[in-house]
């Protein structure tokens, strides 16, 4: 997920937001933070309970044994991505949910195997989608 | 349009400097894009 950090700015542009959530301690959301430069809010979740709310994968096969695994290693590796030590459940499988402020969930993606993440484009597309409409004669905003 | 699992925006996690956030404040006043990171590194 950390070709996402390009997309901070477009995000708050786009008048929303991107929050990074893990599995990790505060001690290691805030080494995530400052190795990539993110501006944004990194969160921790070590129970997982939020991963398990918003329905994200949990395999061994996925995580580790699943052929595709390897290609998306080998992608980041070569894009300069350098994995540090595991922290939290390494069975564990990311994903990116859009919510809007009237709690609906515009977008949703789950990562079907460790390596696999949505197209950057299509998480701004959704953001975009979930910002609320303007209603008439309202003041403009900066 | 589907809604938020109210497990989910009920959930509390914890920022940076370790103060707990509810995850629904997130979003109260503009859209959010919650990435969900196998590992931090």
């Amino acid at each position: 997920m950390a070709q996402l950090r390009h997309e901070e700015a477009p995000a708050r542009d786009a008048g929303g937001e991107l929050v990074v959530l893990g599995s990790g301690d505060a001690r290691y959301a805030r080494r995530f933070r400052e190795d990539l430069g993110w501006q944004g809010r990194v969160l921790s979740d070590p129970g997982l309970g939020a991963f398990a709310a918003a329905g994200m994968k949990r395999s061994m096969v996925d995580t580790v044994l699943n052929p595709r695994v390897l290609g998306h290693a080998v992608r980041a590796f070569r894009a300069g991505a350098r994995q540090g030590p595991t922290q939290g459940d390494s069975w564990q499988l990311g994903g990116v949910l859009v919510v809007s402020p009237t709690d609906e969930l515009v977008w949703r993606y789950a990562s079907r195997e460790a390596g696999d993440h949505p197209p950057p484009a299509e998480v701004l597309a959704a953001l975009r989608r979930a910002v609320p409409p303007v209603p008439p004669g309202a003041p403009p905003t900066a | 349009m589907e809604k938020v699992p109210p497990a989910l925006a009920s959930h509390e996690v914890t920022d940076t400097d370790g103060a707990a956030l509810r995850l629904g404040s997130l979003w109260a006043e503009r859209p959010v894009a919650l990435v969900f990171v196998r590992h931090f590194g």
